[in-house]
């Protein structure tokens, strides 16, 4: 096993790359009492079109959030029922471009290695389960869909992504998961399902050798799937325009967003997360409670505590989206677009600022650590190296101003924006 | 450790060195009257913006930010009857942090002033300051209706308590209440909270105690003091007959939340197993809701039940399509009839006690965890070791549980209509 220190933290990751193209991340977490395992599969929302031995296929929408519940119904079983008998927890989620399987335990890591193992391994697909599944999801569909804060941030990455896999919900929309067929959702499987497309992050009470032989012995019990060829296909066709887009629904006061599309490429591994960090940083510099800017806003009353925003970096594609309930949307959206315009001149002049909030997220990393969830969590293991909260924390502290500067004006010179407005049929516009 | 700082001000020290971050929680608590809720959620919004030092949010922000990004939150609670003010500070231990950091005392001086000194002008708070925060707050309480599952659950509370404001009502106030305060009656009541008040301060992580009772000792205003003592346990009124409520809205799923009394309470014999059968009803992935409601009849993605044992009353919301609505009402009622009549496989009861046992060592892997069970078994007065508790949860069995399940009588029920897409 490979052997990564991080003596300024007390912390240590073993890293093993299986025979069968699994990897495994182990970090110990010493006096804890609790494991947390988390398999993820480098397969999301976004890859519903991918060329497979050469031939196009071509998707419902939905189908990797759709997978991720199948995996649950089992023959005669539900997989909850496996680790009730353990009593640990577990669930699952699906993003743009990931699916994670987790669990966490106090007790019977191995038992719980192996149903976690197994479960996501060895399918089990029955049209008649596939059909039952579709109600479930439709209400968990609607539950998303009665979320004004949900809605306006998907529909502003629909609208930064027009035409695109990306302007789909994670869990698609009522009539493309009516179309998923028992044909769909093994494909989908047998494409990406693979253990060279897995990985797994185990984080807590746990002995790294013995951990590595438990994971070795449940691989060596299964028969790696035939090779295939698999190209994943995503276009993100460039907007014509960028606007307001407005949508009624019932909701106290407007929704705003700005949102922000990278157009500028991003590095890999380590220096992605720099990147990451580095427009984290410049969001804070101008938008975070600690700058003018956002000051001013509060102050005149534009802005409150729903104030917020998010930078993803994901496989493929960046964006930003920032939001907040105000009474003043069109004046909130224009003051946005000033600040936002202004941050490559006025950044060089930050330094204090720099130093104050690199303290802030420097505080942050360490309070992160604390918690397994967390650490697991944050882990990415698609990106080509293993990147830890403890490795961010040592780019964070060697970060300069210079290099926040240059990813900002990189980012903001290049991106296309668009607002999103959420509103009741009677709320007026200022 | 638990040391006196005056009287009717009790620290307790929760020394461990299994994280790098420490926590000091400070609750300000007093029985709860419904006419003080807006007050005292302003109140905390109030005293967590800004002080006479730090006389902007900008300030205070940036001195978080300097002491390493402390998470510093004032924030409302109640417990039963107890109406709580809880101040809370998280922060990086200073071996983490450049050599000679003195991080504890640094922070001990900031809840200090927090605390202690407020934006005030003279007797009331800064006018300018107190009528931006009360503005947010109104906005706040307008936006819950946008939160349906929220929304529901208040309005099922309100429904349950129908003639007790006192526990019928949201923690956070009115919007027209909150309307109604002036700064100079909030400054007022704030007098009455530091002076009155039981304090209960709260220390969790590898803290050097000397510093931090010290540190305590210097808060001005923590002397002596003799707070009313009274019961957690919430008793409701009888009810004649099952409350009712409806809300017809635009949206893509209607909400369905019911409520019973279950008067059991945290330390009473049939504790343990009114825990269990929730988690058996519907508080669990493997429940009887969950699987006969979710699993085999597609109705709902979300349904699940909760048990508060410090008022005695356990409830189950569903998100659900209107035209279902009656079926999973008469489904609900169903399953809590197989709970007393004991339909459940011996394997799932044991699975959800061993879940429970799993999750309770679980709990130490959490600071904040820590601190709460600590705190709460302090006001509720009742305590028990890890084994006896693990042995307590083993030993429940059917009949107990049967029992439990007996004694649920339907006191609310609240309906969120949507008919369709909004």
């Amino acid at each position: 096993m490979e052997l990564i220190d991080y003596p300024n933290y007390n912390e240590k990751l073993y890293v093993q790359k299986l025979a069968n193209g699994l990897t495994v991340y182990l970090q110990p977490k010493a006096g804890f009492n609790k494991t947390t395992a988390v398999l993820g599969v480098n397969y999301g929302s976004i890859d519903s079109e991918f060329m497979l031995n050469g031939e196009k296929v071509v998707q419902p929408a939905g189908i990797a959030h759709f997978l991720e519940h199948k995996m649950f119904d089992k023959k005669d079983y539900d997989v909850f029922e496996l680790f009730n008998k353990t009593g640990a927890r577990s669930n699952a989620f699906t993003s743009f471009t990931k699916t994670n399987y987790l669990f966490s335990t106090a007790e019977s890591v191995k038992e719980n290695l192996d149903i976690l193992l197994d479960f996501v391994q060895i399918p089990y697909f029955t049209q008649q389960k596939v059909e039952r599944e579709k109600g479930i999801i439709d209400q968990e569909i609607n539950m998303y869909k009665n979320d004004p804060d949900n809605q306006a941030y998907f529909e502003t990455i629909a609208n930064l992504y027009p035409h695109s896999v990306l302007s789909n919900d994670i869990a698609g929309d009522v009539p493309s998961v009516d179309k998923i067929t028992l044909e769909d959702v093994e494909l989908a499987y047998n494409t990406f399902y693979r253990p060279e497309n897995m990985s797994l992050f185990i984080a807590g009470k746990l002995d790294p050798d013995q951990t590595l032989e438990w994971i070795e012995a449940n691989q060596a019990r299964k028969q790696s799937p035939e090779p295939v060829t698999v190209k994943r296909l995503m276009t993100l066709p460039q907007t014509d325009s960028e606007g307001i887009h407005r949508s009624t629904m019932d909701v106290s006061r407007p929704k705003v967003t700005l949102g922000l599309r990278g157009n500028d490429p991003v590095p890999k591994g380590r220096e992605g997360l720099k990147y990451e960090i580095a427009i984290s940083a410049m969001f804070d510099l101008f938008l975070s409670e600690n700058s003018i800017e956002y000051d001013k806003l509060y102050h005149d009353e534009i802005i409150d505590d729903s104030f917020s925003w998010e930078f993803e970096n994901e496989r493929g594609f960046h964006f930003a989206v920032i939001s907040c309930d105000t009474t003043q949307p069109l004046e909130l959206i224009k003051r946005l677009k000033e600040i936002i315009s202004t941050i490559p001149d006025k950044i060089h002049n930050l330094t204090s600022e720099f130093q104050l909030q690199k303290n802030e997220l420097f505080g942050n990393y360490i309070e992160m650590m604390d918690s397994e969830e967390t650490i697991s969590g944050q882990f990415d293991g698609f990106i080509g190296e293993p990147v830890t909260i403890y490795d961010e924390v040592e780019i964070l502290k060697s970060m300069t101003l210079d290099d926040v500067a240059a990813v900002a004006t990189d980012f903001l010179k290049t991106a296309t924006v668009q607002e999103g407005l959420i509103q009741n049929h009677e709320q007026p516009t200022d | 450790m638990k040391y006196e700082i005056a009287k009717g001000i009790g620290l307790t020290t929760i020394p461990t060195t299994k994280f790098k971050n420490s926590k000091i929680i400070i609750n300000f608590t007093f029985r709860a009257h419904h006419e003080n809720y807006a007050k005292l959620a302003l109140l905390a919004e109030l005293l967590e913006n800004c002080s006479a030092k730090y006389d902007s949010e900008l300030l205070v922000s940036r001195q978080l930010s300097k002491m390493y990004g402390a998470s510093f939150g004032v924030t409302v609670l109640r417990y039963g009857n107890q109406h709580t003010l809880q101040v809370s500070i998280t922060f990086p231990n200073d071996k983490y942090l450049p050599p000679k950091s003195e991080l504890t005392s640094e922070i001990l001086d900031f809840l200090r002033e927090m605390i202690e000194d407020p934006f005030v002008d003279g007797d009331q708070f800064n006018l300018a300051y107190f009528r931006i925060h009360q503005n947010n707050m109104v906005n706040y309480l307008d936006s819950i209706q946008d939160n349906k599952g929220f929304f529901s659950t208040l309005q099922l509370q309100k429904l349950y308590y129908s003639n007790d404001q006192d526990h019928g009502s949201f923690l956070m106030g009115t919007p027209k209440e909150t309307k109604a305060i002036t700064s100079p009656k909030l400054y007022e009541f704030y007098g009455q909270v530091l002076s009155q008040s039981k304090i209960s301060i709260l220390v969790g992580g590898d803290l050097d105690e000397n510093v931090v009772v010290n540190g305590f000792k210097k808060f001005r205003s923590f002397v002596d003091r003799t707070p009313d003592t009274f019961d957690l346990k919430v008793v409701p009124d009888n009810v004649e007959k099952v409350q009712r409520g409806t809300k017809n809205i635009a949206g893509s799923q209607s909400v369905l939340s019911i409520a019973y009394r279950l008067p059991i309470y945290f330390g009473d014999a049939q504790y343990f197993p009114a825990v269990i059968f929730n988690q058996l009803f519907g508080g669990s992935s493997r429940s009887l809701l969950f699987t006969n409601v979710r699993e085999k009849n597609s109705m709902a993605y979300d349904i699940h039940s909760s048990y508060n044992s410090l008022v005695g009353m356990a409830s189950v919301q569903a998100g659900i399509d209107y035209k279902n609505e009656e079926r999973v009402t008469e489904m609900v009622a169903e399953q809590l009839k197989q709970m007393i009549d004991g339909h459940y496989s011996d394997e799932l009861l044991e699975g959800v006690k061993q879940a429970l046992i799993n999750q309770h060592r679980s709990e130490a892997d959490h600071l904040s965890a820590l601190i709460e069970k600590q705190y709460v078994q302090q006001i509720m007065g009742f305590s028990l070791s890890d084994a006896d508790w693990e042995s307590q949860v083993e030993a429940v069995n059917r009949e107990q549980i049967s029992e439990v399940a007996k004694q649920m009588s339907l006191r609310a029920v609240y309906q969120l209509n949507s008919r369709g897409q909004s």
